[in-house]
């Protein structure tokens, strides 16, 4: 993993809240009240640039990489239809004993340009065997 | 601040995991063909962690509404396999999740928006 990658902006998209993604990810869900959940979780952020841009990014070994951790913070849930500005960074990055860390931030904007959620991502690389 | 009840999730099925795949374009194999996920050491394909997240998620959803939360910080301990329901517990500051092997696969802090 890239120790230098700190403060790297990963991507940047203007994305619509597709309502039939929406209600993809509420079937995913399964529940009465998953459509509700939908607009909290529509998005993982680490995934909006796309799995091989983070990987370049942060010159991540993917056959050692783990998912280790996941934050949100909501202002509110997402509105069917609306545009969102997202924006993926690489918030820090940091050795631990062998292991190496990085955190990956997705902050999502709407039109009048007000916070709608944060997306906090960590992944864990271990050490090579 | 709603104090939370104890919840325990539908078996997770492995239609779930690929109707979710579908949802975020997450086509990961190791979530999808069991002969590679199999090949990395694990039983069978696993769920997706943020799909795992999501289905917490929705059980204090349905408690306090979508508008009732402000954060959620979670880490994976775990992986989550076909067949393993999910019991949510509440701890002092969040809940902790264990599949159907007694298996803590998430922790998690959470915060509630005031007034709820």
């Amino acid at each position: 993993m890239d120790l230098h990658s700190k403060g790297r902006v990963v991507h940047q998209a203007e994305l619509r809240v597709e309502p039939v993604k929406l209600t993809e990810l509420a079937a995913a869900i399964g529940t009465p009240h998953a459509a509700l959940t939908a607009s909290l979780v529509l998005w993982f952020g680490a995934t909006i640039g796309g799995d091989q841009r983070l990987v370049d990014a942060l010159s991540m070994d993917l056959s050692r990489a783990l998912l280790s951790g996941h934050r949100y913070d909501w202002s509110r849930p997402f509105r069917p239809g609306e545009s969102i500005q997202a924006r993926l960074s690489v918030e820090d990055v940091y050795e631990k004993g062998t292991n190496h860390f990085a955190v990956l931030l997705t902050e999502f904007h709407d039109a009048a340009g007000e916070l709608v959620q944060t997306q906090r991502t960590t992944f864990i690389e271990r050490a090579a065997a | 601040m709603s104090a939370l009840s104890p919840r325990r999730t539908a078996p997770v099925t492995r239609v779930q995991i690929a109707r979710y795949a579908g949802a975020v374009g997450d086509f990961n194999p190791i979530h999808l063909d069991d002969a590679f996920a199999v090949a990395a050491g694990l039983p069978s394909v696993i769920a997706h962690g943020p799909l795992t997240l999501a289905l917490v998620i929705d059980t204090i959803v349905e408690q306090v509404g979508a508008d009732g939360l402000a954060s959620f910080d979670a880490r994976l301990r775990a992986p989550v396999l076909p067949g393993d329901e999910l019991t949510v517990e509440p701890t002092a500051d969040g809940v902790e999740v264990r599949r159907r092997d007694n298996t803590v696969v998430v922790t998690a802090t959470l915060i509630q928006r005031d007034g709820q």
